[in-house]
């Protein structure tokens, strides 16, 4: 590599970053994380129009009026989209492949009008699929709480 | 000149403080979002366009409009997004302008804000100066002499302060006293972010010295805000509002590369002081606003001002006097609350700076000021007409707007 690079005619610099964002998840998250803590699914409601979302969120986009009605939802979700992966991102940044393949999935829980982005457990899914959350209450991370789908029955 | 008259009537502004960890970027900018429309007594179904901006790289949210449509009220609405680094905010009030003035459209919500908490303010510089290096490139400069010649926004700030010293006589007690005045300023305005009430200059010039001639007291803080301002036509700004402030006129300059502390450069614009932009625009938009002699017909100024010095320099280069006399006119006692010709009654960026935000809410301080909204920082005179700047851009951008308590005859 370092052989190549000095015949190489064009300068090149580069520069080191290490960028670190702390971006606040806010009040609404919060609930929900703290949801999935106590193994609920907590969604939030417009008080206008009804729509209930999941993951909430502090104001209904259609109606600009804040969702302050909380909702329990159900565990069970239907599958809207799904697709296979077969690399993931690891730490630094790079593309890595995986041991076997993995179905990610947007799905949509009983009773809710959003639809929230998750892994599913097994080899196969299809749009309709009925799933079900698997919540890891005792995860260290909040954002592994909610850690998979698993196909009902 | 605008095919329709352009009125603001209504301001929003978040809480300004340097972490606002309570509330996600969306969150935040919806407390001013919501809280204009309440001031102008409208809803988002009568709005016709959005325009807003941030600097992307501070906290590396690069699409809000993501959540635009929820937390702005902008659902299915014609929306464009300004950025213009540091006039970001005041480059998004001029498309408010252009919008509205064009006839294009009536109504307009405008909104910039910055959630530097969120992200790391080093590293947004650094991206800017990464992205300028194909252009120093160009220039014949190497890119490697930047981090020698002196880091992020002091860096850009501190051969300007002293070019402006030499030539126009100002003195480091006159950056204490600019320091001094505008974070007393600040304690009176409920936004503001560093509110320093019955800080005297002496207390300022014992602060910790980062660069000659720059103090820590004489540098803006990181800020977590954002501001919101409806535009809208003169016709219905009069039925919305007994006193709504009008846009006369709104003009930028961009200058060849200033980027002395950035790249090292020198570049063509020998003078970091120089700021011939500014002069230009500000030209510009006295003439379109149809103000002759700016001196005297000219009510308040906010400059926008990061560093002290540049409060001096930009009063000068929008032409409120002659180059240098800015010192002396800070000692009479002209730029206070109560003075012939308050500066920064908001307490300036060197009080509040949350980035993409900042270069707008010197025009939302003007509208209010007019609007006499102010309460205990309400200067004393009647606003009559006021002029906001905004400096940014790669510190090559000038942008000016007038607003009027009347429209344009």
């Amino acid at each position: 590599m370092g052989a190549k690079a000095a015949k190489d005619p064009v300068p090149r610099a580069s520069i080191p970053l290490n960028p670190v964002f702390n971006w606040s998840v806010g009040n609404w998250m919060e609930v929900f994380y703290d949801g999935l803590r106590e193994g609920k699914i907590m969604g939030s409601k417009c008080p206008a129009c009804g729509r209930v979302s999941l993951p909430p969120r502090m104001i209904c986009e259609r109606c600009f009026v804040k969702a302050e009605e909380w909702v329990e939802l159900p565990s069970t979700a239907t599958v809207q989209a799904c697709t296979t992966a077969s690399v993931k991102v690891a730490e630094n940044g790079d593309l890595v492949d995986l041991d076997a393949p993995e179905i990610i999935a947007m799905v949509k829980h009983d009773g809710a009008d959003t639809c929230i982005a998750a892994r599913l457990e097994g080899k196969e899914a299809a749009v309709g699929t009925k799933v079900e959350a698997v919540i890891d209450t005792g995860a260290e991370n909040v954002l592994d709480l909610l850690a998979s789908y698993k196909a009902v029955g | 000149m605008a095919k329709n008259e352009v009125a603001v009537v209504g301001v929003g502004l978040s809480k300004h403080v340097s972490k606002r960890r309570d509330v996600n970027i969306a969150e935040l900018v919806w407390e001013a979002v919501s809280a204009c429309y309440e001031d102008a007594g409208l809803k988002p179904k009568d709005v016709d366009a959005f325009a807003t901006g941030n600097m992307p790289a501070f906290e590396g949210v690069n699409l809000p409009e993501e959540w635009g449509a929820g937390h702005w009220g902008a659902y299915n609405k014609p929306l464009l997004r300004i950025t213009t680094g540091g006039t970001t905010g005041g480059s998004v009030a001029h498309g408010g302008y252009y919008l509205v003035g064009s006839g294009l459209f009536d109504t307009v919500m405008c909104i910039a804000f910055e959630k530097q908490s969120d992200g790391n303010s080093t590293m947004g510089l650094n991206t800017v100066a990464l992205a300028d290096a194909a252009a120093q490139l160009q220039l014949g400069v190497d890119p490697g002499f930047i981090a020698s010649f002196g880091g992020g926004a002091v860096g850009v700030a501190v051969y300007q302060a002293s070019s402006y010293m030499k030539s126009s006589g100002c003195t480091t007690h006159h950056l204490d006293k600019v320091s001094a005045l505008c974070r007393n300023n600040a304690a009176l305005n409920p936004y503001s972010h560093l509110k320093q009430p019955g800080l005297t200059p002496e207390e300022v010039a014992k602060t910790t010295l980062l660069q000659y001639p720059i103090r820590f007291g004489h540098v803006c803080p990181a800020t977590d805000g954002a501001c919101a301002m409806l535009f809208t036509t003169g016709e219905k700004a009069r039925k919305l509002t007994d006193k709504p402030a009008y846009v006369l006129s709104c003009a930028s300059a961009s200058d060849e590369a200033a980027l002395v502390g950035i790249s090292g450069s020198g570049t063509t614009n020998v003078d970091p002081c120089e700021q011939e932009s500014c002069k230009i625009a500000a030209a510009r938009a006295y003439e379109i606003a149809g103000i002759k002699d700016p001196r005297n017909e000219i009510d308040l100024a906010e400059p926008y001002s990061p560093f002290a010095h540049q409060l001096l320099m930009f009063y000068e280069r929008l032409l409120l006097c002659d180059e240098g006399e800015a010192p002396s006119i800070l000692d009479s006692g002209s730029m206070n609350l109560d003075g012939e010709l308050p500066v920064c009654p908001s307490g300036g960026v060197i009080s509040t700076n949350a980035i993409g935000a900042s270069a707008m809410e010197r025009v939302a301080e003007c509208a209010l000021q007019i609007m006499g909204k102010c309460g205990e920082r309400q200067v004393k005179k009647d606003v009559h007409k006021a002029v906001a700047h905004g400096w940014g851009g790669a510190v090559n951008l000038n942008v000016v707007a007038v607003l009027s308590d009347t429209p344009r005859r």
